[in-house]
């Protein structure tokens, strides 16, 4: 390949992955607010969040974990946020793939730590992979709120979720790409709204002191409106 | 940032009360009369409404985790979650699915009529929606009636009339109706008056405890002190009106003092359980010349008078107690909602009379 090509493949790539960040922005809002919302409510009232997907998707499950339980913005030191990737631990997977199949990795997972309560974040660009799909309906049995992060058509996984951010997108890559940027902003929008900055004080739905920074701050309460 | 044309935005003030509160209930002011004096400040309830291509309603509160989901064929389900958005939809009607997003500056129940404001932003945003007019009586009334008849909350009239009408009113009630009266008084004294208010989060809000029902029980079996704390207060609306009209600011301290002693003795309970006596006393003690709780009492906001060059004091000795100071100023407008470059406003003149 010369690198006019090169270049050539390179720009088409990148004007592709402009314009589906740009038609998230255009179409999916709504559903990232909501999802945000679903994180907020679990974590006020205790709830943890429980994370997965396969590939690309079980990194993103990982990267996004840590964004919670580490933080966001080292700015913003807050109390760590209780999240967990059902993606890292090998024993733990290749003993369920073993003795259960691959099909039931997840689900197994949701079965032992999902409480009532609780959020599962479910990654699939297809919407349709069968491990997932699982876990999400594990999760409805046992009272947890689902989040589906998917390509365009949503597949299986968007219809058993109570917020479902469908990346209009049939590009594997690309849906990937806007998988990332969807579930930084999603770390970002629960943080400022568990934990907002000192100046915009008072803090809604708080009896917390207020002014007291770092990680002695309370986690807010939730009021009913 | 491109914003969706079809989006409307509503924006509806919250108030601060300076005396009056209580006298406000049908149940007293259709015997003895009523009145209150108020104004709005910018600090807002904020709501979003989208349509949607199909029959879904989604509200949420992102900052405080509500996300309530219905069929608007179903209907909403009250169990305590956004009732106040889903009731206002419910009354006022929507042509087809909507999403809508509610924040507010202050917590439920602080007292700053953040609950009612929230209603008559929702029926504005509504009608803006349906393309319909309300006159500012009409959306009132419409709002005072979806909190009391279809929540059956109870309350008085005095916050959806200063949403809806917006600005520093003094507001009369009676029998026959509610009168509406601007305060005139100079941009100079209400300069000087905001200078010198200071408004003061407790950090922390009024659980649901009863303090309204406790303060209606307390009219109805006749409590002396009730009633004559409610006369009081009745009274220092009207003299507090004309300090402000006659720029004697001065006065205004010890009237916001005279005005919680005589809330106190309408209801005895309003500062039970929480620092807020502390508070005042210590604001006093610091050189504010008065203050009174705002709202039906139980935590939420303090509002205090304090010359400029105590403040810093005051601040500091109440921050101690885990105060939090907002700082504010007077809003002459009422609720607005906007979509592109349209703004729809309640008609200040009624549009039709009944």
């Amino acid at each position: 390949m010369d690198a006019e090509t090169a270049r050539d493949q390179a720009r088409r790539y990148l004007h592709t992955t402009a314009e589906t960040v740009r038609r998230v922005e255009d179409e999916c809002l709504n559903d990232v607010v909501s999802a945000a919302t679903l994180l907020v409510a679990s974590l006020r009232s205790g709830g943890k969040l429980l994370i997965c997907g396969n590939g690309g998707s079980a990194a993103d499950a990982q990267h996004l974990a840590t964004e919670f339980v580490s933080t966001f913005t080292i700015d913003n030191l807050r109390p760590s946020i209780p999240a967990i990737a059902l993606t890292t631990d090998t024993s733990l997977l290749t003993a369920i793939a073993n003795d259960f199949g691959g099909e039931g990795m997840f689900e197994r997972q949701v079965e032992s730590l999902g409480r009532e309560g609780d959020v599962l974040i479910a990654i699939s660009t297809s919407g349709n992979s069968v491990n997932v799909i699982r876990a999400a309906e594990r999760a409805r049995t046992q009272g947890l709120k689902v989040i589906a992060l998917t390509g365009a058509t949503g597949g299986d996984l968007a219809g058993l979720a109570d917020a479902a951010v469908r990346v209009p997108s049939t590009v594997t890559a690309h849906i990937q790409e806007c998988h990332l940027a969807v579930e930084q902003l999603l770390a970002s929008l629960v943080e400022d709204a568990l934990y907002p900055r000192a100046e915009r004080a008072p803090a809604k739905g708080t009896s917390a002191k207020g002014t007291s920074g770092g990680a002695e701050r309370a986690l807010p309460t939730t009021e009913e409106v | 940032m491109p914003a969706d044309p079809t989006a409307i935005r509503i924006v509806a003030p919250l108030r601060i009360s300076f005396v009056g509160g209580g006298t406000d209930f049908p149940h007293y002011f259709e015997e003895h009369g009523g009145a209150v004096l108020s104004a709005t400040i910018d600090h807002h309830v904020r709501i979003t409404i989208f349509p949607r291509d199909d029959r879904q309603v989604i509200v949420r509160s992102l900052d405080l985790g509500h996300l309530v989901e219905y069929h608007l064929d179903a209907g909403p389900v009250y169990d305590g979650v956004m009732d106040l958005a889903k009731a206002a939809i419910h009354r006022i009607g929507v042509p087809g699915g909507i999403e809508m997003d509610i924040d507010s500056d202050a917590p439920a129940g602080s007292g700053l009529g953040g609950s009612s404001a929230l209603v008559t932003g929702v029926v504005a945003g509504l009608a803006m929606l349906g393309d319909r007019g309300f006159d500012a009586h009409e959306l009132a009334r419409t709002s005072y009636s979806i909190e009391r008849d279809d929540l059956g909350i109870s309350g008085g009239w005095q916050d959806q009339y200063a949403a809806a009408f917006g600005g520093f009113n003094l507001f009369e009630f009676s029998r026959m109706g509610v009168l509406v009266s601007p305060v005139r008084a100079t941009t100079e004294t209400l300069a000087q008056l905001e200078e010198r208010l200071m408004l003061c989060y407790t950090g922390f809000v009024r659980r649901n405890v009863g303090l309204i029902d406790t303060q209606i029980d307390l009219y109805r079996e006749g409590r002396e002190d009730t009633i004559l704390g409610m006369k009081q207060l009745h009274e220092i609306a009207y003299s507090m009106r004309d300090a402000l009209e006659e720029g004697d600011i001065d006065e205004l301290g010890a009237m916001l003092h005279d005005a919680f002693v005589a809330k106190r003795r309408m209801n005895p309970h309003i500062a039970e359980h929480t620092p807020i006596e502390a508070m005042l006393s210590m604001a006093q003690a610091a050189g504010a010349n008065g203050g009174k709780i705002c709202g039906a009492g139980g935590g939420g906001y303090l509002l205090l008078y304090c010359r400029p060059s105590a403040q810093p004091a005051v601040r500091r000795e109440l921050e101690h107690l885990g105060a939090q100071f907002a700082p504010f100023a007077f809003r002459v407008e009422g609720v607005r909602a906007y979509r592109g470059d349209e703004v729809w406003a309640p008609a200040r003149e009624p549009a039709k009379r009944g």
